[in-house]
């Protein structure tokens, strides 16, 4: 599986996809951090309660990641099913889970890399152009701020791709992604409202994941990682056991 | 000789419908084994179950002489159906992630193989912008990476302009013949197959129905002359006394086949006309494999 991880990595270095999902995440970010100096000077209203936080909240929930995440994801990781590729790996001995392994770490990667760059255009804005004070406390509300959200979007990314493992045809596959990160919260919010079940359905849900983390909220480390822990195992889990048989088309 | 692939009573079902059915082959190392067989006859699902791509429905695979054929794989190269290649990447780029996949990656490894499929000079074309024969040469390129000692080529001469199926013909003559890599090819164009195959076999409707050497084969089509005279009776002895020959065969009360003086008919109808045979027809006939796959097929859809 090492040779598979190599040769995953390479792949996700030399598309294209990703640094122009990258370069996305940096256009897009900037383009927010312009939007929260119009709230802050009151160039532009915004009408909910929660304001620029929320702002930013949904734009790291929503546009700033997972939206790149999911294109680049598409583009770099469905392509070996529609050209049929990955046959190719398959003929040579690579079993079939060794090769969902191995586009593991290729995937969280670019989940990190995101995230760095949405955080950090963010932080540099802040810094630079609203005179946040950088001094200790604000780095390492930063670094954690950091971690968590990569973590909380590789929760959905261990999702998004074991759904186009287990589907194979990249239109299904996309498709599912798209509605689960489009609708998926909300729809769970609207049931939990209905139900009254507080947040049971969105806070285990691996898209809703990121909406979580607030970048001064100090107890919701644990249940980030709890939930991610439990994707990775429960992901893992169906590809062993649905991803392993029928012919490779 | 050892033996590179044995299979005991292979069998693909699909809904019920056996694509291959019971079949036992066994190729030898150092063969280059030609799987012959009209569209559906099961070739393709074969080389799928030899190479992993589909589970035998029964039967077994024993590769290299091992029983776990999972294993065994990393010494073998494949090209199953269409070209299966990165599209979004560049020539050099797919070489470089199969090559790391597979394990073979070193200095060098991918110049080698542009080299020897004759890529060199499109190594950074991106895929999608490649035609046709340039993908089949990259896919078998890439079936070549780290120099496997077993080649599974389903169809590897599709796309290919005159020129490309001579240069990898002579590709595949000279791994045979320098790295003793055994090869199972399969083809449409069947001359083109006769100039590589040291092995045929052929199938029908799942069944693989014969297996011939090239020796084999080459006896069953040669070439003759075919004679219809007068009198059969005396046309033998004018073969045998007079050109000296008894490579003749007599067909029926009007046919002779002889196969010897082939290319000196004008020798063998002067010698006829003096043996008192009249020679009411004489035409050159040799069976191409073409022809000799067409009648086994026909013999096998009579039986």
């Amino acid at each position: 599986m090492k040779n598979m991880i190599r040769a995953s990595f390479y792949k996700l270095f030399h598309d294209k996809a990703t640094w122009i999902s990258l370069a996305g995440t940096a256009v897009w970010s900037l383009y927010v951090c312009v939007m929260l100096t119009w709230i802050a000077d009151g160039k532009l209203d915004v009408s909910d309660a929660a304001g620029a936080e929320k702002y930013w909240r949904d734009f790291m929930g929503y546009h700033g990641v997972m939206v790149p995440l999911l294109i680049s994801s598409i583009v770099l990781f469905t392509a070996e099913f529609k050209d049929k590729s990955w046959k190719l790996f398959v003929a040579r001995g690579i079993s079939r889970t060794g090769y969902y392994f191995s586009k593991l770490p290729c995937i969280l990667t670019l989940t990190v890399m995101l995230s760095f760059v949405a955080i950090a255009f963010g932080a540099a804005y802040g810094v630079v152009m609203l005179g946040m004070r950088y001094d200790a406390t604000f780095a390492v509300l930063l670094i954690r701020y950091f971690i968590l959200q990569s973590v909380a979007h590789g929760t959905a990314a261990v999702l998004i791709l074991t759904i186009f493992f287990l589907i194979k045809i990249g239109e299904v596959s996309s498709s599912v992604n798209a509605v689960l990160l489009m609708f998926g919260t909300m729809a769970l919010s609207k049931i939990e409202t209905a139900l009254s079940l507080g947040d049971a359905l969105t806070g285990a849900f691996a898209f809703a994941q990121p909406l979580r983390v607030s970048f001064t909220g100090a107890d919701e480390w644990i249940r980030i990682l709890i939930v991610f822990v439990a994707y990775f195992v429960a992901c893992s889990l169906a590809v062993l056991l649905l991803g392993v048989h029928g012919d490779v088309e | 000789m050892s033996n590179i692939v044995k299979t005991k009573a292979l069998t693909k079902k699909y809904h019920g419908f056996a694509a291959v059915d019971g079949v036992n082959m066994s190729i030898e190392k150092g063969d280059i084994y030609a799987l012959i067989g009209e569209n559906g006859a099961g070739k393709s699902t074969l080389m799928k179950m030899l190479s992993g791509l589909a589970a035998p429905t029964s039967g077994e695979v024993v590769l290299f002489e091992n029983k776990h054929p999972e294993v065994a794989r990393f010494r073998m190269g494949c090209l199953i159906d269409s070209p299966a290649l990165d599209s979004r990447l560049t020539v050099r780029d797919n070489l470089e992630m199969f090559s790391r996949a597979f394990g073979c990656h070193k200095e060098g490894e991918v110049d080698r193989i542009l080299k020897l499929v004759g890529m060199d000079g499109n190594a950074n074309k991106v895929i999608k912008k490649t035609s046709l024969g340039m993908k089949q040469r990259l896919a078998i390129g890439i079936a070549l990476l780290g120099s496997p000692d077993f080649l599974i080529l389903d169809e590897p001469m599709n796309g290919l302009d005159p020129m490309g199926i001579q240069e990898i013909r002579q590709l595949l003559k000279k791994l045979n013949a320098e790295n003793q890599t055994t090869i199972l090819i399969s083809s449409h164009l069947l001359d083109e197959v006769s100039k590589v195959a040291t092995r045929y076999g052929f199938m029908k409707a799942g069944h693989l129905i014969s297996e011939l050497s090239n020796e084999e084969l080459e006896e069953k089509s040669k070439t003759c002359l075919r004679l219809k005279v007068s009198d059969t009776a005396k046309a033998a002895m004018v073969c045998e006394k007079d050109l000296g020959t008894n490579n003749y065969e007599v067909m029926d009360a009007e046919y002779v086949r002889l196969f010897d003086y082939v290319d000196e008919s004008a020798k063998v109808v002067t010698a006829m006309v003096r043996g008192g045979v009249e020679v009411g027809e004489m035409v050159r006939m040799g069976e191409s494999l073409e022809e000799f796959f067409n009648n086994l097929m026909t013999a096998r859809e009579e039986q």
